[in-house]
Parts: C-alpha cells; sequence; structure tokens
C-alpha cells in the first residue's frame, strides 16, 4: 500500500506536449478517478505512473520513494488494461499466478492467494480455462484477479469497463467499489464516463488539455466546478450556460443579457460585487431549470423566463425539454408535465444553486 | 368448349398444387410417402437438375486437376515397384506384372540411405531450430523496438530475400575455406609468430551451416525474419506491458509470454526451414566437399551396384525409375512429418498473411 505522488510531470511525444506540469498528491487507500474527454492526457498520466511511459520532466513518488526512473517491474503495481490483456496460453489459474511465479512466491502462498482472489471474484470454477473460453465479463475479473493476487501498493486501471455492456458495467462498477472497500488499496482508475468517476471516486481527476482542471470529492466538483471547463464536463446532461452581464440596481444585483434578466439572490451579493459590469458566463444545471408551477411550488424563485419549446427528451423519470432563447438550453420538467413542442414555456431558475463564471478566464466566481 | 377446356385446365393446375402441398405436409410431418412420389418431388426439380450440373462440372474439374498433379506421383511410385522386366515387357503401362521391392531394398542397402538419412535429419533438424529461435529473436526487434537505423537494417534483411543466392557461392565459399572474424584471430596469430592462418577450413563440418543459422543468414531467412516480425505485429503491446507490471523483465516476457504464444508461426517457420534444408543442395554442395563423411539424402541418388542394369541402352527407362524411387525415398519423411504438423502449419500460414 502507498500513496502517489507527481511532481511537476510533462510529457511530450516528439514536438506536442501531452502532459503539461501535472502536481497531483493521492494519499494511502484512496480511489482517484483520472476522468476528462480523450486526449486529455489520463492514459498517459496513468502510463507514466505505470512504468509504461518514460516521463519528459518532473518526478514521480510510490510510497515516498522516487521512482521516476524505475522500470515497471520494480514499481510494485498492477495493472488493469482496456483490452484486459490476458496471457492467451495460459490458463486463469496460471494468468494469476504469472506474476508471482515471476517473484518465486512459495506454492502454497501462490495457492492461497489464487484461491482467495477467485473466491472475492466468484472465478473459482473457470480456473482452468483460457481466456479464449471466457465471456467479456468473466475475462475483466480474471484481468481484475492477476492485480488482486499481486497485493501491490498501488492498482492502475486504464477504462477497464469500457469493452462491457451497459448491464455489466453498472455491476462491475459495484464490485470494483467493493473491492476498495475491501482491500484497502490505493487505486489509480482512467475513465472518460463521468458516471464512472462519480460513482467510483472517492476524488476525482477532471483533466482537459495535459492539465488539471480540478482535483477534489466527486459531489464537491458537482456542485462547485472551478472552471467552465468542469461545469460543462461533469454532469448528464451538461449544465447551460448563458453570456451576460452582471449589474447593481437599487439594493440588489441582476444578471442580464439581450433576451432576459434574472433578480439575483441576495445571500451571495458579495461575490457579485467584484464583477459589476463584467461579462460573466451564468451556468445552470438542467435541473435546476423547472417549469414555472413547480418552482413556485418549491419556492425555488418567483422570476420566469419563457422560452420556445423545440424538442424534448422522454426518458421515463424525467423529461428534458430543449428550449431556446440565447442559443439553445434545456431545462428538466417533470414526466406528467404537458407541453406541444413550438409552445412558448414559462421557466423557473433555481438561482441558490447557480454557477457563476468570469468570461475572461473562465475561472468560477461561485 | 373453350371455356370447359380451360376450366379443366386449371383444375389440373389446382389439383397438382394441392397435391404438392400435401406431399409437403406430410413431407414435414415425416409420414412415410409411396416411394415414387418421394422421389419425384426430390429429384425432378430446376434446382435438383441445377446441383447436379454443378456437382458434374466440380467432378470433371478436381479429376482433371488431380490427374496433372498426381499423375507423375502415380507413375513414379509404381515405377517403383517394378522389376526390369516389366520395362521390357510392353503391356505394362502403370501396373507392374512383376512386382517387386528389390528397387528399395538395393538403395536402401547400397546407398547408405540410414546414414544419410539420420545425418540429414541431424542437420536439418539443427538448422530448423535455431534458424526459427534466431529469426523469432530478431523478427520480435525489428517488431517492438525502436533503435537507430532499424529502417536500413530491414531493408538488409529484405535484400537478403531478393539477391539470389547462387551470386553468393564463391564468396561463401571463400569465406568458410578461410574462416576468421575480421581478421582478429589472424593477427593475434601474428602477433606471437605462429603461422597465420585464422580459424582456418571450416568446409565439411556442421560450422558454417550453424553459423548462417544462428546469425539469421541462412537460406530464405529474410523471409522468416519477415514472417516472424509480420506476427509479432499483430501481438497487442498491452500483452507485453501486462508482463512488464508483472515482473518480467525482456527477456522473460519473450520467453514466458510471446514465444508459448507464437508456437503455430514457430511451426511454420521450422517446418519451412526443416524442409527447405532436407532438400537444399547448394548449400550442403558447397560446404561438404566430402560426400564419404557427409553423406546426405541427396547424394544418394545413384544406381546401386546391386540392381543389373546392364544393356543399358534399352534400360533408361529402368534407370530412370530407380532414380526416381531415391527420390520417394528422400521425399517420404518430410510427408510424414507434414502429414503430423498440418493443423498447426495451416495455422501459422493464414496467420502470416504468407502462401508458400
Amino acid at each position: 500500500m502507498g500513496g502517489v505522488v507527481l511532481k511537476k510531470v510533462f510529457k511530450n511525444f516528439g514536438k506536442t506536449e501531452v502532459v503539461k506540469g501535472i502536481d497531483l498528491e493521492i494519499l494511502d487507500g484512496e480511489f482517484i478517478v483520472l476522468v476528462g474527454p480523450s486526449g486529455c492526457g489520463k492514459t498517459t498520466t496513468l502510463r507514466m505512473i505505470a512504468g509504461l511511459e518514460e516521463v519528459t520532466a518532473g518526478n514521480i513518488f510510490i510510497d515516498a520513494e522516487n521512482v521516476t526512473d524505475v522500470p515497471p517491474k520494480d514499481r510494485d503495481i498492477a495493472m488493469v488494461f482496456q483490452n484486459y490483456a490476458l496471457y492467451p496460453h495460459m490458463t486463469v489459474r496460471e494468468n494469476m499466478e504469472f506474476a508471482l511465479k515471476i517473484r518465486k512466491v512459495s506454492r502454497v502462498l501462490m495457492n492461497e492467494r489464487v484461491a482467495e482472489a477467485s473466491e472475492i471474484l466468484g472465478l473459482t470454477p473457470y480456473l482452468h480455462r483460457r481466456p479464449k473460453e471466457l465471456s467479456g465479463g468473466q475475462r475483466q475479473r480474471v484481468a481484475l484477479g492477476r492485480a488482486i493476487v499481486r497485493q501491490p501498493k498501488v492498482f492502475l486501471m486504464d477504462e477497464p469497463l469500457s469493452n462491457l455492456d451497459a448491464k455489466l458495467r453498472v455491476q462491475m462498477r459495484g464490485e470494483l467499489k467493493k473491492l476498495h472497500e475491501q482491500l484497502k488499496t490505493t487505486f489509480i482508475y482512467v475513465t472518460h464516463d463521468q458516471v464512472e468517476a462519480m460513482t467510483l471516486g472517492t476524488k476525482i481527476v477532471v483533466m482537459n488539455d495535459g492539465i488539471i482542471k480540478q482535483f477534489d470529492k466527486p459531489l464537491k466538483v458537482y456542485e462547485h466546478p472551478q472552471n467552465t471547463f468542469v461545469a460543462g464536463f461533469i454532469g448528464s446532461p451538461a449544465m447551460n450556460f448563458f453570456d451576460g452581464i452582471i449589474r447593481a440596481k437599487k439594493d440588489s444585483y441582476i444578471f442580464e443579457n439581450k433576451d432576459f434578466a434574472l433578480t439575483l439572490p441576495k445571500e451571495l451579493s458579495t461575490e457579485f460585487k467584484k464583477v459589476i459590469n463584467k461579462e460573466v458566463i451564468l451556468g445552470i444545471r438542467p435541473e435546476d431549470i423547472v417549469d414555472y408551477g413547480k418552482a413556485v411550488r418549491k419556492k425555488y424563485t418567483d422570476q420566469k423566463i419563457t422560452a420556445k419549446i423545440e424538442f424534448a427528451e422522454l426518458l421515463g423519470a424525467q423529461t428534458y425539454i430543449h428550449v431556446s432563447i440565447s442559443g439553445n438550453f434545456l431545462a428538466e420538467v417533470d414526466p406528467g408535465f404537458e407541453f406541444k413542442i413550438g409552445q412558448e414555456i414559462e421557466l423557473g431558475v433555481r438561482l441558490t444553486k447557480m454557477h457563476l463564471f468570469e468570461k475572461s478566464t473562465l475561472n468560477a466566481i461561485i | 368448349m373453350d371455356m370447359t377446356a380451360s376450366n379443366k385446365k386449371k383444375e389440373k393446375e389446382l389439383k397438382k398444387i394441392q397435391q404438392r402441398e400435401e406431399a409437403i405436409k406430410r413431407i414435414k410431418a415425416q409420414e412415410k410417402l409411396p416411394f415414387w412420389t418421394l422421389m419425384k418431388y426430390k429429384f425432378l426439380t430446376l434446382y435438383f437438375a441445377k446441383k447436379l450440373l454443378w456437382i458434374i462440372f466440380r467432378l470433371v474439374l478436381l479429376i482433371g486437376i488431380s490427374y496433372v498433379i498426381l499423375f507423375p506421383y502415380v507413375s513414379k511410385i509404381s515405377g517403383s515397384f517394378m522389376s526390369p522386366q516389366d520395362f521390357v515387357d510392353t503391356s505394362v503401362k502403370l501396373i507392374s506384372k512383376y512386382p517387386t521391392l528389390d528397387t528399395y531394398k538395393a538403395i536402401i542397402n547400397d546407398n547408405q540411405y540410414y546414414k544419410a538419412l539420420f545425418n540429414t535429419t541431424v542437420l536439418s533438424g539443427l538448422c530448423a531450430v535455431s534458424q526459427m529461435l534466431t529469426c523469432a529473436i530478431i523478427g520480435y526487434g525489428f517488431s517492438k523496438f525502436k533503435f537507430r537505423f532499424k529502417g536500413i537494417l530491414f531493408v538488409l534483411v529484405i535484400l537478403t530475400m531478393i539477391i539470389p543466392h547462387d551470386t553468393l557461392q564463391l564468396s561463401l565459399f571463400m569465406k568458410f575455406r578461410f574462416f576468421d572474424i575480421w581478421g582478429i584471430v589472424m593477427g593475434v596469430q601474428k602477433l606471437f609468430g605462429a603461422s597465420a592462418t585464422g580459424i582456418g577450413n571450416l568446409l565439411n563440418s556442421y560450422w558454417p551451416l550453424a553459423i548462417l543459422s544462428l546469425t539469421g543468414l541462412a537460406f530464405k531467412n529474410g523471409l522468416f525474419i519477415y514472417i516472424m516480425r509480420q506476427y509479432f505485429n499483430g501481438v497487442p503491446d498491452e500483452l507485453e506491458e501486462a508482463a512488464y507490471v508483472d515482473g518480467a523483465g525482456v527477456l522473460k516476457t519473450f520467453v514466458r509470454i510471446i514465444l508459448p504464444m507464437s508456437v503455430p508461426m514457430l511451426v511454420t517457420v521450422f517446418m519451412f526451414s526443416f524442409s527447405w534444408q532436407w532438400s537444399d543442395t547448394f548449400y550442403t554442395n558447397l560446404f561438404f566437399t566430402d560426400t564419404k563423411t557427409f553423406l546426405l539424402l541427396p547424394n544418394i541418388v545413384s544406381i546401386p551396384s546391386s540392381l543389373d542394369t546392364q544393356f543399358a541402352a534399352k534400360m533408361i527407362p529402368y534407370e530412370e525409375a530407380i532414380r526416381n524411387t531415391c527420390g520417394l525415398l528422400i521425399l517420404a519423411p518430410i510427408v510424414l512429418i507434414y502429414l503430423f504438423a498440418q493443423r498447426t502449419l495451416i495455422e501459422g500460414v493464414e496467420r502470416s498473411g504468407i502462401t508458400g
């Protein structure tokens, strides 16, 4: 077991900078999820931690030991690959034993560890089979088992669930979470799926363009995104953004653009003072834009925005309607709510949950 | 009249259709039909006629091609069992009237078949094993590692495939007749005042072929390197990375992960190398000038002394048959091995994407 520290880590492939100076401190036993769009450098970061990719500049520490130039075989890490990378000519048992054999672990201990791991993962009936004879989910488990038997300091996982079907993915997600609670080892997990990131991580690292955009607990990232990238990336459907200006009016503050004006809640006045008459971006999640009736009932607000319904997505548990003013945005209404496409609708905005970003820096004010 | 006639016709047709449908129903219900009805519905159809025509066409084609390919073998095999009388008898074409095993016995005894077989097996086996391993290592290097001048080096490998080896005959011979490693040994010898001969004459030993095989320079090794490289290109990098993370170094990964999973490819390379070495005369004639000590299979093609081949003018076909029998005896072990290795071999050839 051990923590992982990255200090000013850079990675270039030829002239392209892929990772641009990452600082990260992962504590022992944390489940860290690296999340970001494809090409953001998350996999490269993971591979650098594994030692499969050389570090251009900076240092990596595992368990307080500088491993920047240590080959992967001596780092005491285990990795689960996206395509599982099981050894095709070995049985499940041999696959799991391989790392232990290399380390010359005694036969008794080896049997014990394999039995333990296959018990946890439900692989006991398949130990004599070859990877070819297993289903996708079972292969995934073998890949996990191969990592578990090692009892490494750190588990690294590179999009391990992306080759599974939706149902199996949810199930495996639960099992991974359980596994982490059982083993209490450091997990570093790469995914582009923000649902996985939110549900699995004790902390998540949102990356874009080779830099860390935010590193925090999942709920914190969701509720207080530090910039528009994180705000737009985390949360499904994505947050709505409105360009506009903050103005002072008598004793209150107003967010104003060419289509509508909203009086902002008084509790946050001190923040608004800093950006008076400056261009800002207002961010509101779809679940905080509801039909006016509900907004009043729930005492979210007494202000209306009127917009035209473009089309709707009925998901069953809720209905998302795409409406337009100031470009398109998304609102959430209850499934029973009646409307017609093309109709004007009155919407209420729950401004206590608003996010405000500086237009010039795209960083969060609230 | 017309009306009734056409009506009758229609009725008849209807009846026919009904009958047919009924028959189909009964067939589907797996009832037993009268034999002729069954035959009628089964064979008197356009579909069946087409199928039959295709079968006949295929048969004719297959027999034709088989004749062209197989007839030489058949005639050689049948010739090998013939005695001299058969060749004088004009009524004998393919099947011997006076069958005998004398030809085989004579070749095996007089031409020292077993000694040649043993020598060739050992030589081909050693060459094939060392070439297989060497080419696997070189191919792996070309496929998975980045190093300087990789492109140029690979062009050199391709060059060894392109340049006809006959052009190297003299230089190869000279190289191994007066063998030395860049003149180093000779230099040392001169330094100590001994007679400067270098390592010396390596002809008539296994050394020349061993050196060529172990350095991946023997016959067609460029092709083997290419085949192995292509195969390793298809092996996902994650497998090796998984092995590295599991604690294996480059060598362990190669020996314990990569080699075992490449068995079909290795068998293919082994078989190619083995059979080509088996029937090779270029290198063996070049390096084994003394056939008495190094009797190899191609050397056994001669007329055994115990066979009666007088009256030479008449006996030319007989001599021909004897030589063919030698050929059959040379080929037989290889054919046997191919029979056993066929499945893995086909798998390997398919995977390499290279034919023959």
